[in-house]
């Protein structure tokens, strides 16, 4: 049967904030019988806005991750859970229900991705549970992606098999691998999250007058291998993206008419903007 | 190319638009169109879309604009053509932009001292522009709300863009002004009053109801038929210094801004009571510790204020009269339909969109709507009848809606019952033709827009610019003719560096440039504060020790000198006053500038209010109440110059008494 999942392409989420504030316009005061008691006003982010900024001015980015229940199939809290409080339905969601969860701090203590929240005042566990009062009403989206204007949300429903065959061709990830839950939220360009670069500006002085160098060729390598080739823009700017945190050092050479005119080491703890690279005159 | 100068589209829209421009943005980024962003932060249109980023300071882009040009006289990188035929006044200019009427050469070595952006930058993006088809977003209705166009050198700003456009061909295929925003091909002929067109009661004065509206509903003229007026910006010097003195902001025409003002007008009345309705003065104009003071001047002897909240300078009223929220009366309006002065906002949105608001409640406690307010107020006076027309709320929702083209596609009672109406897409063959693009080719004007009136042109109706020659004018023949000696508003665009900037003289103990833009979450007051959700956010409001305190952007580099870390409690000040914000620490602002977004709806002084420091965040307590130029109304209030240090409390409870600086 056809199940629910969500997609999450990190390189469309601008922190516009939308999702989250629909999230809490659908719950705060609002109780659903059976599915949720009303979230807190404050301080309770179902779906949570992770930034990162990565390098520095003028060559650096800020990806935005959203991070939310993962309706994982493997779920932590519901192994956690006592009472059967947690139900994981037919097609895929997840479900706290407020009544039976009742003081079981336990079920938000068990989630690795911290989606889980623990409400103080009510004694018990919530989470983003996709809008399931909405599904079963005959609503064809949760609101979190109907208010995405950038495509940064989606949600699918289609058979596991589908869903796997979409996995591959858009090469999506899971958010934590190493926790092995089978999430049903799926990161589409989640390196430019984990990952980090290296990039620069290439410059040369002619006659006294300091140009950008345009269409260098620049190639990066990593104990002996090449990680990468790319080509300055009219800028004189370049970046290697996707590159393993904290993976040490880098030997970057600098080619133009075929001509190695500069070589440079990098030792990557974080993302680089190594600045202008002046060429030789 | 497309080029985003001061245009941050993904924060603030259009102003009312949304994010129904984004798509068409990100059109851009999957056709692979080279995008420039020119801005001191790293906005969040460069965080989604990409592309070079460059920095200059505050109040430096003029400079930058004249050096572009300075590369593509010196390599033959524009349309001459086109200048010859479409401009006037150029060799006046590119003497000046070459440095041989003045001696400086407005080189790209020359920009960097006063923008910080390696000449080498300058030169590549000079030579990309002028070898591509390159499409100009310039602040306006991008939106750079609060950008290069509203700090001290915004006019000079404003008028470069236009001459570097000019140089490559303004309205030639690919070569023209916008920000992927405005210009979606809507049916223009369906008429919907917008917000500044009027709507009830003869609001005839200062509105574009002339311009259809008082044809299609005819209404009796209760207007206030005083014609003195106080030039906004310096509302609180008319009152505490019994005078003050602009110039006239009138759309009918470009001249029109060339009229004096002065208050108080010969044999007229000084003001002695303020009606205050809609959003705070404080946090949302300029100085505003001016505002205070004049609330407390024994020369303003009554104050009302009619507000849904109690916010910013509610407070400072003698009479508080609570309005009612939309949710409690009925209302009619289009989605960004703004009229008057904006011909044809609701281009920003993908579809025109026309709404029936029903009234969800009756108006709680004591609370009534702004119509019923005014209508008891006037029958007090024997005016009730005369204010209202005989009708009620619902009755001039009617009257609107007869007097727009609804009733050619829904009855009243469907538009009821559906809530809204969308406008049908215009068929293709009878779409609005490209802007511009008239004049690049030399015809008629063809797009639907009613400015220039018949009488605005020089020559022939709609032939030609409303300037006095007709074309672009790169040495103004109004301005030579209304003040041809101005240095601060010469003929020609020239760069001036504002008196209030980095290390200039008055300024020492100052060093830092605060850029204060509309915000991105809220809109003016609205959605901010009031325990809203958006204190949640934390790019725009972070808790400490339980209160809810505005985010101020710092390079981390400026903030280490001052031993400031993330989320601590800082407090920007200069001579106008304090205000108590949490820091961010972040690469995306520009060192030497601090960010935070204007348009606060808390004001909280620690103290004695308007001479203590206010940890609400109204930010433009600091701003500097200046006009740009003395001899036109505008605006400098988007940067200024700042300290910023740690702020402790109980330490520092009570910083020193703040005298009012003019």
């Amino acid at each position: 049967m056809d199940k629910w999942n969500l997609i999450v392409d990190v390189a469309k989420c601008t922190n516009c904030n939308l999702c989250t504030l629909a999230n809490q316009d659908e719950h705060v005061d609002n109780e659903f019988e059976g599915y949720a008691a009303p979230m807190p006003r404050h301080d309770h982010r179902w779906i949570e806005i992770r930034g990162r900024e990565r390098g520095d001015g003028p060559l650096m980015d800020v990806t935005y991750l959203p991070v939310m229940c993962q309706h994982c199939d493997d779920a932590p809290c519901i192994a956690a859970a006592e009472n059967d409080a947690i139900t994981k339905r037919p097609d895929g969601i997840v479900v706290i229900d407020p009544v039976k969860a009742k003081g079981q701090k336990a079920i938000a203590d068990a989630c690795p991705y911290g989606a889980v929240i623990w409400n103080e005042k009510l004694d018990i566990p919530q989470h983003w549970f996709f809008d399931a009062h909405l599904l079963d009403s005959g609503w064809t989206e949760p609101r979190c992606t109907q208010v995405c204007a950038t495509g940064a949300l989606t949600a699918v429903k289609v058979s596991d098999q589908e869903m796997s065959a979409i996995k591959t061709r858009e090469g999506l990830e899971e958010l934590q691998p190493e926790s092995a839950t089978k999430p049903r939220v799926h990161y589409k360009n989640l390196s430019l999250f984990t990952h980090d670069f290296i990039g620069g500006t290439v410059i040369k002085t002619t006659e006294g007058v300091t140009d950008c160098v345009a269409g260098a060729t620049l190639r990066l390598e990593r104990a002996g291998s090449v990680v990468g080739d790319g080509v300055s823009d009219a800028y004189g700017e370049f970046k290697f993206d996707g590159l393993e945190p904290n993976s040490g050092i880098y030997r970057l050479s600098i080619e133009v008419d075929g001509v190695e005119v500069k070589r440079l080491d990098v030792n990557l703890t974080a993302s680089t903007n190594i600045g202008r690279i002046e060429l030789a005159a | 190319m497309m080029v985003f100068w001061s245009s941050n589209p993904e924060s603030n829209s259009g102003a009312y638009g949304a994010l129904e421009g984004t798509i068409r943005r990100q059109w851009l980024k999957e056709a692979g169109i080279k995008l420039v962003h020119i801005d001191p932060y790293h906005n969040d249109s460069i965080q989604l879309l990409g592309g070079k980023w460059i920095a200059p300071r505050p109040t430096s882009s003029p400079a930058l604009a004249i050096a572009i040009a300075y590369v593509w006289i010196t390599e033959g990188l524009y349309d001459k053509e086109y200048v010859a035929t479409h401009t006037t006044g150029f060799d006046t200019w590119a003497d000046y932009v070459l440095g041989k009427s003045d001696g400086t050469p407005k080189s790209p070595e020359w920009q960097e001292t006063e923008t910080g952006v390696p000449a080498s930058d300058v030169r590549a993006l000079a030579r990309e522009w002028g070898t591509k088809k390159t499409y100009l977003g310039a602040g306006a209705w991008g939106n750079g709300h609060g950008g290069a166009c509203r700090n001290a050198t915004g006019i000079q700003w404003a008028r470069t863009m236009v001459c570097l456009i000019a140089m490559q061909g303004l309205g030639k295929p690919g070569v023209n002004m916008g920000n992927m925003q405005w210009g979606t091909p809507h049916d223009f002929q369906f008429y919907f009053p917008g917000y500044a067109d009027g709507g009830m009661s003869g609001d005839i004065h200062h509105t574009g109801m002339g311009v259809q509206l008082y044809q299609r509903m005819p209404q009796l003229l209760s207007i206030n038929t005083n014609t003195q007026v106080i030039p906004r910006m310096q509302l609180p010097e008319a009152i505490i210094d019994g005078k003050a003195e602009g110039y006239l902001w009138n759309g009918v025409s470009i001249e029109s801004q060339f009229t004096k003002i002065t208050y108080p007008k010969p044999g007229f009345s000084p003001v002695h009571m303020l009606y205050k309705y809609g959003g705070s003065l404080v946090g949302t104009m300029p100085s505003a510790n001016r505002y205070i003071e004049m609330f407390r001047s024994p020369n303003l002897e009554f104050v009302v204020n009619q507000n849904i909240w109690m916010e910013g300078d509610t407070k400072f009223a003698d009479i508080i009269l609570p309005a009612c929220t939309n949710f409690e009366r009925h209302d009619i309006s289009e989605w960004a339909g703004l009229g008057g002065y904006a011909h044809h906002g609701e281009m920003q949105l993908n579809h025109r969109v026309i709404t029936f608001q029903h009234k969800c409640i009756e108006p709680l406690g004591e609370s009534k709507s702004d119509v019923e307010i005014f209508r008891l107020l006037c029958e007090r006076l024997d005016l009730g009848a005369y204010f209202c027309e005989g009708v009620g709320e619902l009755g001039w929702v009617k009257r609107q809606f007869d007097g727009s083209d609804l009733p050619k596609h829904i009855s009243w009672k469907d538009f009821i019952r559906r809530g809204y109406f969308v406008v049908p897409q215009e068929k293709e063959e009878l779409r609005a033709p490209v802007s511009f693009r008239w004049f690049a080719e030399n015809r008629k004007k063809d797009v639907p827009e009613p400015m220039p009136l018949p009488s605005d042109y020089s020559g022939k109706y709609k032939e030609g610019l409303q300037t006095q020659s007709g074309k672009i004018e790169f040495d103004c023949e109004s301005l030579k003719r209304f003040d041809p000696d101005s240095e601060e508003r010469p003929s020609i665009a020239k760069y001036k560096r504002p008196e209030e900037s980095p290390n200039a003289v008055g300024f020492e103990d100052f060093p830092l440039q605060l850029i204060s833009p509309h915000p991105r979450f809220s809109f003016h007051t609205q959605g901010d504060g009031k325990d809203s959700f958006l204190n949640d956010i934390a790019d725009h409001r972070v808790r400490v020790d339980g209160y809810y305190y505005l985010v101020a952007r710092m390079n981390p580099l400026d903030a280490e000198e001052r031993g400031i870390k993330d989320n601590d409690l800082v407090r920007l000040h200069n001579e106008r006053g304090a205000v108590i914000c949490a820091a961010k620490l972040t690469h995306r602002i520009l060192r030497g500038v601090v960010h935070a977004y204007g348009s606060s709806a808390v004001y909280d002084p620690i103290g004695e209010p308007g001479r203590s420091a206010d940890r609400g965040g109204c930010v433009n307590v600091l701003s500097s109440p200046k006009s740009q130029i003395k001899k036109a109304h505008s605006m400098s209030a988007s940067c200024c110059q700042i300290n910023v240090d740690r702020w402790i409390e109980g330490e520092m409870a009570l910083p020193e008494q703040q005298e009012r600086v003019a």
